[in-house]
């Protein structure tokens, strides 16, 4: 099963990629740290299940080829091409270190924001999940999820 | 002659409590004392005592003083009453008893009127001057005298009929009013944004007579009975004159008036139509002011006027962004609709260019303006439900003679139209409507796809797609210009593979257009744009900047909030700047009146929301990307990784050891936790010692803060260009948050110098011992210092955001552009100066950069080829200037003597000498360049015995 992990932090990546590995060998993972490389992916290829972080950056950061933009709400434009390129049923869990998510210029709370994105966007198999280093309530969701 | 009108109204109040209670104002000049008194009588008294005593102090003499409640006045009221809803009868009672005098201020006003009609503007002057001695002011004569100010332009005597209006106005006591002046000013200005101040009069409350006044300068029908009635009593706490031409003006619309309209006098209606006919249309002053959309924007002014209030009423019908607007029209609003467009009937039937003319009573396609071609486009659309089959191609053309479609449109409409779209044209242009109706990011996703797709298929780069665009409509095409900026191309994601390639693409859309078009600050911005590009491919770091402002929402903040504040306070000011730095306190300018300090504190909030705002403000970077979990992330886990390799384990088991490392780790961790809750937060009360403080706290920050000043008033008064602030703004806030940025790089690198070296004193452990603690903490201290370092990284301006280099990089970028241009030229580069000491922000390198440039270029054509370049900076001799020199080497005595004999002809001739063009030597740009106070001290040296070329110039560092 292809599982793809977008995340840009190494350390959250490890921990979430430990946690996968640990729970099934069974899936294949995905990693992309920013936004140009998932959507270039997902034109093209269709994972089973997507962990999503919502802060990214546009592109890879490489020298000599200028700043990337800055994407507090990066993983919304995952969402929103995924539903451009009509694949609003793929499982998604978004994994978050903010209380609060931005959706369409407001701050939501995340069950907030989980309703705004099924309702607005039609993406129906979205969890949004607070991520804490630490902790064991992302584990156990992000678990769910994999089991689903 | 003064208006004496007198009546019974004290007498008939029945309590003696209240008569002795009014009898303490008399005389009174003190509303404070007044409106204490009324609101005793209104919780003590009976109502019709109250009422009784409200019309003794609007109508008796005794009380003519009492700057609150006056029927008629020769000022504004020092304080008006909260907002109390006055029976209408009440209202209808008055106006019938000073009947008399109300026709007899109609006559004079419409006297006033005809004397504008005939542009004798300074006995209009004369006139108002005396009805407001004889008590006949009124906001009216308010909106007339801003109708004239407006309307003036190129008048021969204009600045003597603008300083006689000022005091009148002044004479009229505005500042009491200061809100209704300022929504007049507003409103009538053309260069403001209509929705933008529609949206906010709509958003006020209706608690206060001021605000209800105001929100009828737009809503100039009521939709209720409560609206009606609201308004009827805010005018009726203003003056009586007002009152009577609000009603009479809404008696011509509504047919649900609570009143009976034969109850008005019927003198008082004959003189009201006598004023509301005359034609102002018939005067050239009305084309005085070269923007025909003015007059939709001034028709509030003249309001009471039959063709002002029609054309209003059908144009505010339509140009509004309320999307059910169709819905929402009133029968009187149909049929003036129906009537002024009774010769619609198709696409066809609409203008496909540019007009200069006014339809006031009915729509020509012939001359009809931009805003009446817009109006009638979207009746018809909703007169065709939305379905424009079969004439997609006229819509698309249309898009260049109409305006704010995309604004005022039924979003369901051009939902319809994109659904339905045929043409990858019309594709396009709905997908722009779309976006600039509804601002999501759904709907902007949708644009940025859709552009995608278009170019993908048919085009070889996005540029090629707006030059097809270009050919069927300019408007569309400036719409792309705009929307297409680096942010936007970098997340076209299937066009743009780095994001230098975004800032690539957006100075050849900006070449481009600057070119057709002959615009030359639009070349200059994609100059200075290819010179971040030479310089991006110059750096040889990660560019991780972590900090960012969302500059599309950000401007977009401005624009909302303070544009058309900072545009009416320019308008109004008496300053202008040149070159000399004003004298601005900026600790004063929230608290200070001046136009300066009004314009400094919009600026000053300006530099707060950029910080502060959670949403797309530095305060919102700071926490998603920096603060949450990711400091620790990147400074934590490693450190203790190493605790857990299998080669340290031995020495943990030394007490001495585990314990001195467990210590230091814990101050660590309480140094990154404090950075984390204390340190990296916007400045404010929560956080008193956050870093970035969104004030113009420190002596650059003044500097900058004075520079954004000057650049703002620049852009106003010399460019008359008041749209480009909010990016003037935003470049400054950048060159602001520089300052913190750097002091929080700065601390950051103290912290861990202090927290983030563990040392260990391992004598006493035997010889393998030593070495592995000695390795251990080795490791750690590499490990925090490269983490810091990524850290420090994440507080560097992001060049997209606002530009800026060190100049070594600039040489860098010039000497690999000139190495492109003339082949063979690779010289041996000496550069002796230390990086990050000189870096320069936004207009200025560019410039540099330019000089730089010619130098170089000269170099390598008249040089040795492989000989050296050196590059030379030198701030010794003074604090704001830096001399910038280079040398170069050429292979023989000869050829120096030729090079010296090249420039000294080029430094005799007149630089205008067509001989001694660009291709050539490039000196003639130096030259003017220096004649432009770009450069200064232009001056060539030689060295004999090194056969060596010395080039310098002096720039100014002063922000």
């Amino acid at each position: 099963m292809d599982i793809l992990v977008v995340e840009d932090d190494d350390f959250k990546f490890e921990e979430i990629e430990s946690l996968i590995k640990s729970f099934s060998d069974k899936f294949h993972i995905k990693r992309y740290g920013n936004v140009f490389d998932t959507v270039r992916y997902l034109n093209n290829s269709t994972p089973d299940k997507i962990i999503l972080d919502m802060s990214l950056p546009s592109h890879p950061a490489k020298p000599g080829e200028g700043t990337p933009v800055s994407m507090p709400s990066g993983g919304i434009e995952v969402i929103l091409e995924l539903r451009y390129l009509k694949k609003i049923s793929l499982p998604i869990i978004v994994l978050t270190q903010f209380s609060h998510v931005e959706v369409e210029h407001e701050y939501c709370t995340m069950p907030e924001a989980e309703r705004k994105i099924k309702e607005l966007y039609r993406m129906d198999n979205i969890i949004i999940q607070a991520y804490e280093k630490g902790s064991q309530a992302w584990k156990d969701a992000t678990i769910d999820f994999l089991r689903d | 002659m003064k208006i004496r009108s007198e009546f019974n109204s004290f007498n008939k109040i029945k309590s003696i409590k209240t008569k002795n209670a009014l009898r303490a104002v008399i005389g009174s000049r003190d509303p404070k004392q007044v409106i204490k008194t009324l609101t005793r009588i209104k919780n003590s008294c009976s109502e019709s005592d109250y009422i009784n005593s409200t019309e003794a102090l609007r109508n008796n003499f005794l009380f003519k003083d009492n700057g609150v409640l006056r029927s008629f006045i020769s000022s504004s009221p020092v304080q008006m009453l909260q907002l109390e809803v006055v029976h209408p009868k009440v209202i209808l009672s008055n106006l019938e008893r000073n009947s008399d005098i109300l026709t007899g201020v109609l006559h004079d006003y419409c006297q006033v009127l005809e004397l504008i009609k005939n542009e004798r503007l300074e006995e209009v002057c004369v006139l108002i001057n005396t009805l407001m001695d004889d008590e006949k002011y009124s906001l009216f004569l308010v909106r007339v005298l801003f109708f004239i100010k407006n309307s003036i332009d190129g008048l021969l005597d204009q600045e003597n009929i603008l300083t006689k209006i000022d005091n009148i106005l002044f004479k009229a006591k505005l500042d009491n009013i200061k809100n209704v002046e300022l929504v007049i000013k507003e409103l009538s200005n053309p260069r403001t944004d209509y929705f933008n101040i529609y949206k906010r009069v709509e958003a006020t409350n209706r608690k206060s007579a001021l605000n209800n006044i105001i929100k009828s300068f737009v809503f100039h029908i009521p939709k209720s009975v409560d609206e009606f009635e609201k308004t009827l009593s805010s005018f009726y706490s203003f003056s009586l004159i007002d009152t009577f031409l609000y009603l009479a003006s809404v008696s011509r619309s509504s047919n649900y008036l609570p009143i009976d309209k034969t109850e008005i006098n019927n003198e008082l209606i004959q003189a009201f139509n006598l004023l509301s006919n005359i034609k102002i249309s018939e005067s050239s002053i009305i084309y005085r002011n070269n923007e025909i959309e003015n007059f939709f924007r001034q028709t509030f002014l003249l309001i009471e006027l039959n063709e002002c209030f029609k054309y209003k009423t059908v144009h505010y019908a339509l140009y509004n962004r309320n999307p059910n607007k169709f819905f929402e029209l009133t029968e009187f609003e149909k049929s003036q609709i129906s009537y002024y467009f009774s010769e619609v009937h198709d696409l066809k039937d609409l203008s496909y260019k540019e007009n200069e003319n006014l339809n006031i009573d009915q729509y020509s396609s012939k001359d009809s303006s931009l805003l009446e071609n817009s109006t009638a486009l979207v009746n018809l659309i909703n007169k065709m439900n939305g379905d424009i089959s079969g004439q997609e191609e006229l819509f698309v053309k249309l898009m260049s003679s109409t305006k704010d479609i995309g604004f005022i449109c039924p979003g369901e409409y051009l939902q319809m139209i994109e659904s339905s779209a045929k043409t990858d044209e019309l594709r396009l242009v709905s997908a722009c409507l779309i976006s600039i109706a509804n601002q999501t990011d759904l709907a902007e996703h949708s644009l940025r796809r859709v552009i995608q797709e278009i170019t993908i298929k048919k085009f070889e780069s996005l540029l090629d797609l707006i030059k097809y665009i270009n050919d069927i409509s300019s408007s569309v095409t400036e719409h792309l210009i705009d929307i297409c900026d680096e942010t936007f191309i970098s997340k076209l994601f299937n066009l743009t593979d780095k994001p230098i390639a975004a800032i690539e693409e957006r100075a050849n859309i900006l070449d481009w257009y600057g070119n057709k078009y002959k615009d030359l600050s639009i070349i200059e911005r994609a100059k200075n744009l290819r010179i971040d590009v030479q310089i991006s491919k110059q750096k040889e770091t990660i560019d991780d900047a972590r900090i960012y402002v969302e500059p599309t929402k950000f401007t977009k903040w401005v624009g909302e909030h303070f544009l058309n504040k900072i545009t009416i306070q320019l308008e109004d000011s008496d300053f202008y700047f040149d070159n000399t730095t004003p004298a601005i306190d900026w600790e004063k300018v929230s608290t200070g009146f001046s136009s300066k300090d009004l314009v400094g504190s919009y600026l000053l909030s300006c530099y707060s929301e950029f910080c502060s705002n959670n949403l797309f403000g530095i305060a919102s970077y700071l926490g998603r990307r920096i603060r949450h979990g990711t400091i620790e992330g990147t400074a934590i886990a490693e450190v203790e990784s190493i605790k857990k390799q299998e080669r340290f384990k031995r020495l943990f088991l030394i007490k001495r050891f585990e314990d001195e490392f467990n210590n230091w780790f814990s101050s660590y961790e309480e140094m990154l936790e404090s950075l984390k809750t204390n340190y990296l937060h916007i400045n404010s009360r929560k956080f008193p010692d956050g870093w970035l403080h969104p004030s113009f706290n420190t002596q650059p920050k003044v500097i900058t803060a004075n520079n954004m000043f000057k650049d703002v008033c620049n852009s106003f008064f010399v460019h008359q260009y008041a749209a480009g602030i909010p990016y003037i703004i935003t470049d400054y806030c950048w060159r602001c948050v520089e300052e913190d940025l750097k002091l929080i790089r700065k601390n950051l690198g103290e912290f861990r110098s202090r927290y983030g070296t563990f040392g260990f004193d391992s004598s006493g452990l035997d010889k393998s011992d030593k070495k592995l603690a000695q390795d251990f903490c080795h490791e750690v201290n590499a490990i925090t210092t490269d983490k810091f370092r990524t850290i420090v990284s994440w507080f560097n301006k992001p060049s997209i955001a606002s530009p800026s280099a060190n100049l070594v990089l600039l040489f860098k970028a010039v000497i690999s552009e000139v190495k492109d241009r003339v082949g063979g030229f690779n010289p041996l580069l000496k550069v002796d100066i230390d990086e990050s000491r000189f870096t320069l922000s936004g207009g200025l390198y560019f410039a540099i950069y330019d000089a730089l440039n010619i130098l170089v270029f000269n170099a390598a054509k008249h040089g040795s080829e492989r000989g050296k370049v050196e590059f030379l900076v030198d701030d010794s001799f003074s604090t704001s200037s830096i001399k910038i020199s280079l040398v170069s080497q050429v292979c023989t005595s000869d050829e120096l003597e030729l090079v010296k004999a090249r420039i000294a002809r080029c430094f005799e001739k007149n630089f205008e000498d067509a001989h001694v063009v660009e291709g050539e030597s490039g000196i003639k740009k130096l030259r003017q360049m220096e004649d432009e106070g770009y450069i200064s001290d232009v001056k060539y040296e030689f060295s004999n015995v090194e056969k060596e070329v010395i080039a310098s110039f002096v720039f100014d560092v002063s922000y």
